[in-house]
């Protein structure tokens, strides 16, 4: 019989051998009673007889592995026992020192040998690499689309403007609310000494001293945070301010049971981080996250991030800095990536909330094919670039003489500012009024030689 | 901020008007879940009057409502 003393073959493997003497025998080998073949290894053997251990090259020999030479004959009813225990070979245990620090990995690099893998940088991921040494390296950060629930967080896309005057509130940058109606902060979209993976961040410059406050939030519609739902995410952002900023601030992550909630909406926080201005870099970008559980209970049919500061002691011009946003599953903060992957996917993502057509490029352009409907009214259908979350709102500069319609060979300002027929997700027809036009007639509408002009199409929460 | 509703002569559709803060004007679609909609519906039913028009044909801004 075989007696194991460690699961899957660790250790020692004790082997027993038993016969029953019939009387003469001088030689143990073969089968015994149970089944087992005598089989041992030399040197290692143990020989009992009537359970008492008897003596090597005394009492009996060992030496081919399978048979045993007795000195002395047994007798009839002799019980003969050999055990024997494999070696153990200590030089082939993993010694500790292999590993250096937190997070090394043993990794084999041969046939019965292994090195040690150092730790990789964080965000990092275990990849095979046969050129390696140790056959697997670390590899990335990676970039991987669609795992931040947060869209525009590297504030790349700027479709409203990149410049923004203390005196409303409202979307700024896209994707992105800011309560700003008490005049606090202008806005604006800033390139010196971004983060490391971003071209762009944004900064909120005090406009406003005596009433220093000011919040940035993204609302995540329902078909967004259900991905979060019974899981733990993790919001993390990179903060600067300027050397007399003093404030403190907190970021918030809230949710709601509102389907698609916005504006209005009744908040709940779920997790939250508050970090004094002091703990601020300068010069350097300094990163905060949170981490919280996301019920799966219906509470959390739409989600926000929330970033309230409060200013401490402030004068005109002081300013606070934020880069690289993400909220992502799991507990641990990873490089930041974009939502769409790629700088197109971001603004295909951003665009299902918000697109427009302007002249700032060109302030003479025409955006869209039109027909007279009536002898002073025309109408033209607009197709957005990607469907949009609800039928948009459309927003015009407020100012008619902006727009203009060219009808045949004649071009005529508008007499009333572009307004919608009717909208869907996917096209808005558009009606434009003019003095006096021919029914029936094609034409184009467009800016009327100003970069003022704008059609911004909304569909935000 | 004013509100001001007016009819398409076009597609019959409602289409609401307004005045916002910065000079800009927005139309809103009767879309239940455009939040602009929203935010107009609960304008309204907190009590606020919201007039109607015809669709504007030479003015520069609609009329003002509330």
């Amino acid at each position: 019989m075989t007696v194991t003393r460690h699961p899957n073959n660790q250790g020692v493997t004790l082997s027993q051998w038993r016969y029953n003497a019939t009387g003469g025998e001088t030689t143990l080998s073969g089968t015994d009673a149970f089944g087992a073949g005598l089989s041992y290894t030399v040197g290692a053997e143990e020989v009992f007889i009537n359970g008492v251990l008897i003596e090597r090259g005394v009492d009996y020999t060992a030496t081919s592995g399978t048979a045993i030479t007795l000195t002395n004959a047994l007798v009839a009813g002799d019980l003969a026992t050999v055990q024997s225990a494999t070696y153990f070979n200590v030089a082939n245990a993993i010694p500790k020192a292999t590993v250096a620090a937190k997070g090394d990995l043993i990794v084999g690099n041969g046939a019965s040998s292994v090195t040690n893998l150092g730790v990789g940088a964080d965000g990092t991921t275990l990849v095979a690499n046969s050129s390696a040494g140790g056959g697997v390296s670390w590899a990335g950060p990676s970039v991987a689309g669609g795992k931040n629930l947060l869209i525009n967080g590297g504030f790349d896309i700027w479709q409203r403007g990149t410049t923004f005057a203390a005196n409303t509130s409202g979307y700024y940058m896209d994707r992105w609310n800011n309560d700003n109606a008490n005049n606090n902060y202008t806005v604006t979209q800033q390139s010196s000494n971004p983060p490391a993976g971003s071209r762009y961040y944004v900064r909120y410059t005090v406009a406003n001293s005596s009433n220093p406050y000011v919040n940035i939030q993204q609302f995540i519609e329902t078909g967004q945070a259900q991905q979060a739902w019974g899981n733990t995410v993790t919001f993390s952002i990179k903060v600067r301010r300027n050397s007399t900023f003093a404030g403190t601030y907190a970021f918030q992550i809230d949710k709601s049971s509102t389907i698609d909630a916005g504006l209005g909406a009744t908040w709940t926080t779920i997790g939250s981080v508050s970090v004094p201005y002091t703990s601020l870099s300068t010069t350097n970008w300094t990163t905060f996250t949170i981490t919280a559980a996301v019920p799966n209970d219906g509470t959390a049919n739409s989600l926000r991030i929330h970033g309230n500061l409060i200013t401490i002691t402030t004068t005109v011009g002081d300013y606070i800095e934020f880069a690289q946003a993400q909220l992502e599953l799991g507990s641990i903060p990873t490089t930041f990536s974009r939502a769409g992957g790629t700088l197109q996917g971001e603004l295909a993502a951003a665009q299902r909330y918000y697109w427009r057509l302007d002249g700032s490029v060109n302030p003479v352009s025409w955006w869209h094919n039109t027909f007279v409907n009536t002898s002073t009214q025309v109408i033209g259908t607009i197709q957005y670039p990607v469907e949009m979350r609800t039928s948009p709102t459309l927003t015009t500069s407020g100012t008619a003489a902006n727009y203009r319609v060219i009808v045949g060979s004649s071009v005529a300002s508008c007499t009333s500012v572009p307004v919608i027929d009717q909208a869907t997700q996917r096209t808005t027809d558009l009606l434009y009024a003019i003095a006096s036009a021919t029914v029936g007639q094609a034409g184009m509408a467009g800016a009327n030689n100003t970069s003022a002009a704008f059609l911004g199409f909304s569909a935000e929460l | 901020m004013k509100y001001q509703v007016i009819q398409s002569a076009l597609s019959g559709n409602d289409i609401i008007l307004r005045n916002n803060d910065d000079g800009t004007i927005s139309s809103i679609p009767t879309d239940p879940t455009n939040s602009d909609y929203q935010a107009y519906l609960a304008y309204v039913a907190n009590g606020n009057v919201v007039p109607d028009s015809t669709l504007p044909s030479n003015s520069s801004t609609p009329q003002a409502g509330n």
